[in-house]
């Protein structure tokens, strides 16, 4: 089935490394590593980390860049066509769906996210936040996501950054490689660094006793990377890190894939997949470990970051920095909110945009649609699953999408791809597919990685992520059994800990919480219940259909009726996001059944007109 | 800051920058070598 290849290409090797390094500098680099370090071991934690970076990341980036390379030069640039041209049995092209599948679903909320992080930029240039309190910023986030406040006079403010937002990638995934994608990153890469080691710098300089600060931003870092070495007898740290690793590297989306099938046959892979690789690291450890941690720190203290890191680094960004930015002063406080949201829209952008390249690509090289074409297509599927992640967010819709899609969907690419590269197309072979044209040679030790560590840590991290114990406790595994965690594939699949509201529809709804109840507040959509639970406060949204059987004063329990009247319980919601997934993977696996059916009847053609 | 963790953040993020430094270097040599390579056989 080999197709003639496209005449387009990078235009330049830093280039292609920078648009490498974009796809995998993302979000995740400054807000999801420091967290991940601070809960699992601190400076232990680079431990686990670097292992995985070495058995799992480096890897599977050199099969990732030799294989794209290896299908690129045969017209193929998605995923299905690139597992397929590796291995001619039929079941490799559905596998690969499997690729185009992660990447809609996961641009589907991440163009969400990076629209927050540019609908900050602008707040941080208006000043919106000038003497907010920390309260009111917190606040802020929240109404922004609830759609029908607006902050700016701009009417369904979040959905309006959204469209933006996609309509920028739109316009730059229309353009030719060149001219689109790598110009991108040629600009949002070096900005982004700068704009890092801008923060870096002002954050380590933080003295305790100015600006309202009480420790100095030295603190900060001393608490990230103090190690807890008990730490790594924990399967947990180790599971994470692996997981970081993944994320990070954006491994097993069939991005990198795509990029590297515009490489010409004798490019080298090895190093510019290092370079790209360690361009990550640098972002991820040198810069996304020195901001948010040591800043909220230097103004919150230990014990307070540390409970903020459990809402995730995500809560952390949106939340606080905002604040904190504006302990600086007027036109500190401006520069470093548009420099801190600046970075990120960057690290956003330069993903999604590597989301959208195999989409754009499948399209063009199957049904001969130009890439303006394709671009439009992308957005419009974006905007279609994109819009249930906007609309309810809250009811978990956001989740799942990032559970099944942004998270299982990658290990299990991963780990058919390095068995197809190993073990089915030899990794002999494989070795001198990554070695053609290279302007470095890697260690033969990786040949026995590849073949069999890599291998073997993706099994298990597809087996620890079924099974995994209760709160992630490994203590608890038993030849008699154990209860799983909710976050396991096997409790995710069940509902494991879904509450007593399990039903789609009911004419009640229950407490899922203990707790006092404190009160009933009118609001603009309806009452709203809210229960005192341990420290925090849990709200209950009532319509006016709605018959309230509590009152203020009442102690409830898990189960007791909370109020009365038709009721959509949140499983519906998770339900019917499956029921999206499903039918968007088998949509995918019947345009890659039409595509390759085109294919033979072009090749029969062809070879027909031959004779 | 703490003597432990001073010395595993500076090893890893020197670390990792002289990494990305080397492998710089190692472009901008095959480069130059690649121009050499041409110049050669565009001269023969």
């Amino acid at each position: 089935m080999n197709k003639k290849p496209t005449n387009e290409a990078w235009g330049t090797r830093i280039g292609l490394i920078l648009a490498m390094a974009g796809n995998a500098v993302g979000l995740g680099n400054f807000l999801r590593f420091p967290i991940q370090a601070i809960q699992n071991g601190g400076g232990a934690f680079i431990i686990p980390y670097l292992v995985s970076f070495l058995l799992l990341g480096i890897p599977l980036m050199l099969v990732e860049w030799s294989t794209g390379r290896y299908a690129g030069l045969r017209g193929h640039h998605s995923s299905p066509f690139v597992l397929q041209s590796l291995d001619k049995r039929p079941y490799w092209k559905y596998i690969g769906v499997i690729g185009l599948f992660s990447n809609i679903v996961i641009a589907s909320y991440y163009c969400y996210i990076e629209s927050w992080t540019l609908s900050y930029v602008y707040h941080s240039l208006i000043r919106t936040f000038d003497g907010m309190t920390e309260t009111q910023v917190s606040g802020f986030f929240d109404n922004y996501l609830k759609l029908s406040t607006s902050t700016t006079g701009i009417p369904y403010e979040s959905i309006f950054f959204y469209i933006l937002c996609l309509g920028i990638n739109i316009w730059i995934l229309s353009q030719t490689l060149r001219k689109g994608i790598e110009r991108a990153a040629k600009f949002f890469m070096p900005l982004l660094v700068i704009f890092g080691l801008f923060l870096v710098i002002r954050i380590v300089t933080i003295k305790a006793g100015e600006q309202g600060a009480i420790n100095d931003g030295w603190v900060g870092l001393d608490f990230l990377w103090t190690p807890d070495l008990s730490s790594l007898s924990n399967p947990k740290v180790w599971l994470s890190a692996a997981g970081q690793i993944f994320f990070t590297l954006s491994l097993g989306m069939g991005c990198i894939q795509c990029y590297a099938s515009y490489l010409k046959e004798k490019d080298d892979v090895v190093l510019n997949s290092m370079t790209a690789g360690f361009m990550n690291e640098f972002t991820e450890i040198v810069i996304g470990g020195s901001i948010i941690i040591p800043l909220s720190i230097g103004y919150f203290g230990i014990d307070k970051v540390m409970d903020l890191s459990q809402i995730g680094g995500f809560g952390l960004g949106f939340r606080t920095m905002p604040y904190l930015f504006e302990q600086w002063g007027d036109i500190f406080a401006s520069l470093a909110g548009i420099a801190f949201f600046g970075l990120l829209f960057g690290a956003g952008i330069t993903s999604s945009l590597a989301m959208g390249s195999p989409i754009v690509g499948f399209l063009k090289d199957n049904f001969g649609w130009s890439r303006k074409k394709g671009a439009l297509a992308f957005g419009g599927i974006i905007l279609v699953f994109g819009i249930p992640t906007v609309l309810f967010f809250s009811k978990g819709v956001f989740d799942e999408y990032d559970y099944w899609g942004g998270t299982i969907a990658l290990v299990l690419y991963a780990a058919a791809e390095i068995i197809l590269f190993s073990w089915i197309m030899g990794v002999d072979r494989g070795w001198k597919l990554i070695h053609q044209g290279a302007d470095l040679r890697m260690p033969g030790v990786f040949k026995f990685i590849l073949k069999y560590i890599t291998p073997t840590m993706l099994i298990l991290i597809l087996l620890a992520s079924a099974i995994k114990p209760r709160d992630d406790d490994w203590s608890l595994l038993s030849l008699k059994g154990w209860e799983l965690d909710k976050s396991s594939i096997i409790g995710e699949l069940f509902h494991k800990d879904i509450g007593p509201n399990n039903t789609w529809f009911a004419q009640e709804y229950y407490a899922e919480q203990a707790g006092l109840v404190q009160g009933v507040i009118p609001t603009e959509t309806g009452n709203r219940l809210d229960i005192l639970t341990g420290n925090s406060t849990k709200s209950y949204q009532l319509r006016s259909r709605h018959q309230l059987m509590v009152a203020e004063g009442d102690r409830v329990n898990v189960g007791d009726v909370l109020y009365k009247g038709k009721t959509l319980n949140t499983v519906f919601y998770i339900d019917s996001a499956r029921i999206g997934l499903l039918i968007l993977f088998l949509m995918l696996c019947f345009l890659v059944w039409k595509a390759n059916k085109k294919s033979h009847n072009y090749i029969e053609f062809e070879q027909f007109n031959q004779r | 800051m703490n003597s432990s963790a001073l010395v595993i953040m500076l090893s890893v993020q020197i670390g990792v920058s002289l990494c990305l430094l080397y492998f710089f270097y190692r472009m901008f040599k095959s480069r130059n070598n690649k121009s050499k390579q041409n110049h050669s056989q565009n001269n023969a």
